[in-house]
């Protein structure tokens, strides 16, 4: 009996281990949102650019996941700053808020995350982005829009190709079922 | 389930009882392994996040800001994270020499919500 009972609970064990699980996936969607030059008065020249990259994430699971927090990892430190994240309501782009921001269960959602992408101004000066800068000394937001991501591609093919090199974008969610972390990362494309 | 129903529920209570040991004791060595890795300063502490990113209760995590903005946050002018970040990608400047340890871990007074708890702060040399 005692080894009927051992065996029962192995196959328990093993059944637990083999279920499939469904998952959660993210995908990086071309975009037509606006690239920005950032002008800093400071420094007197260009220093930060805004990348737009839009992301969809797919909640495969039966459980609602909640947004923990998000980064636009740089493939080297010294290559940006901290990224915002905005998602459409109503056709407009708002930042996300952390204490709402979640996806139901089968549901899918698009956001935009903008990176902040520090210039090497030793390499591009204002020289180099030379049509921007009076109308960015006069803008008081000292930010300008500069065309969809394709467009700066091929006026700044220069700057841009090595841009985003190596770079990731890293999601944490919250799973409210099981209760545990669901880390997501993918490279940039 | 028939006759084995009971032995059923049993192992069910075993096996809970089992794995909630097992977390804890994952719990106590994940502690422990961040106490060590403290020691070693800022490049142990990255080791130990980029291995511990799966800690079930905890989500350790790490990043740079400008002096600026640590001075901010010591004087207490932040309430949330994501108004510290918000600071932060606004500073005109290339240098983060400070690094931040920080957890993210579900709050036990507030229902659903998060917060991110500050474990130590690190100067780069």
């Amino acid at each position: 009996m005692k080894k009927v009972i051992i065996i029962y609970l192995i196959c328990l064990l093993l059944g637990s281990c083999c279920q499939s699980e469904k998952k959660t996936s993210i995908n990086q969607v071309s975009t037509n949102q606006m690239v920005f030059l950032n002008y800093s008065n400071k420094m007197n020249t260009i220093w930060a650019i805004n990348v737009p990259f839009k992301i969809e994430i797919k909640n495969e699971t039966s459980s609602r996941i909640q947004l923990v927090g998000y980064e636009y990892v740089y493939g080297n430190q010294m290559k940006g700053t901290f990224s915002k994240m905005y998602e459409f309501i109503n056709t407009q782009l708002e930042e996300i808020n952390l204490k709402t921001a979640g996806i139901d269960p089968l549901k899918s959602k698009q956001y935009i995350v903008y990176s902040k992408h520090f210039v090497d101004t030793s390499q591009y000066n204002n020289d180099y982005f030379a049509r921007y800068i009076k109308p960015l000394k006069t803008n008081k937001s000292k930010k300008i829009a500069v065309g969809s991501i394709e467009e700066f591609k091929l006026h700044y093919s220069k700057c841009s190709n090595s841009l985003y090199k190596n770079d990731s974008l890293k999601f944490n969610y919250y799973d409210t079922d099981k209760n545990k972390f669901i880390n997501l990362k993918i490279p940039i494309k | 389930m028939g006759p084995l129903s009971p032995i059923n529920d049993l192992a069910g209570v075993l096996i809970q009882q089992y794995s909630n040991d097992l977390e804890e004791t994952i719990e106590m060595l994940v502690q422990q392994e961040l106490a060590e890795a403290k020691e070693e300063g800022l490049k142990g502490v990255q080791s130990f996040v980029y291995n511990n990113s799966n800690s079930k209760k905890n989500k350790y995590d790490l990043m740079a800001i400008s002096t600026e903005t640590a001075g901010k946050l010591l004087r207490g002018e932040f309430k949330t994270m994501s108004k510290l970040k918000g600071f932060d990608s606004e500073i005109e400047s290339f240098d983060k020499p400070i690094s931040i340890l920080f957890r993210s871990v579900k709050n036990p007074n507030r229902g659903g919500d998060f917060m991110q708890v500050i474990e130590s702060i690190f100067l780069k040399q």
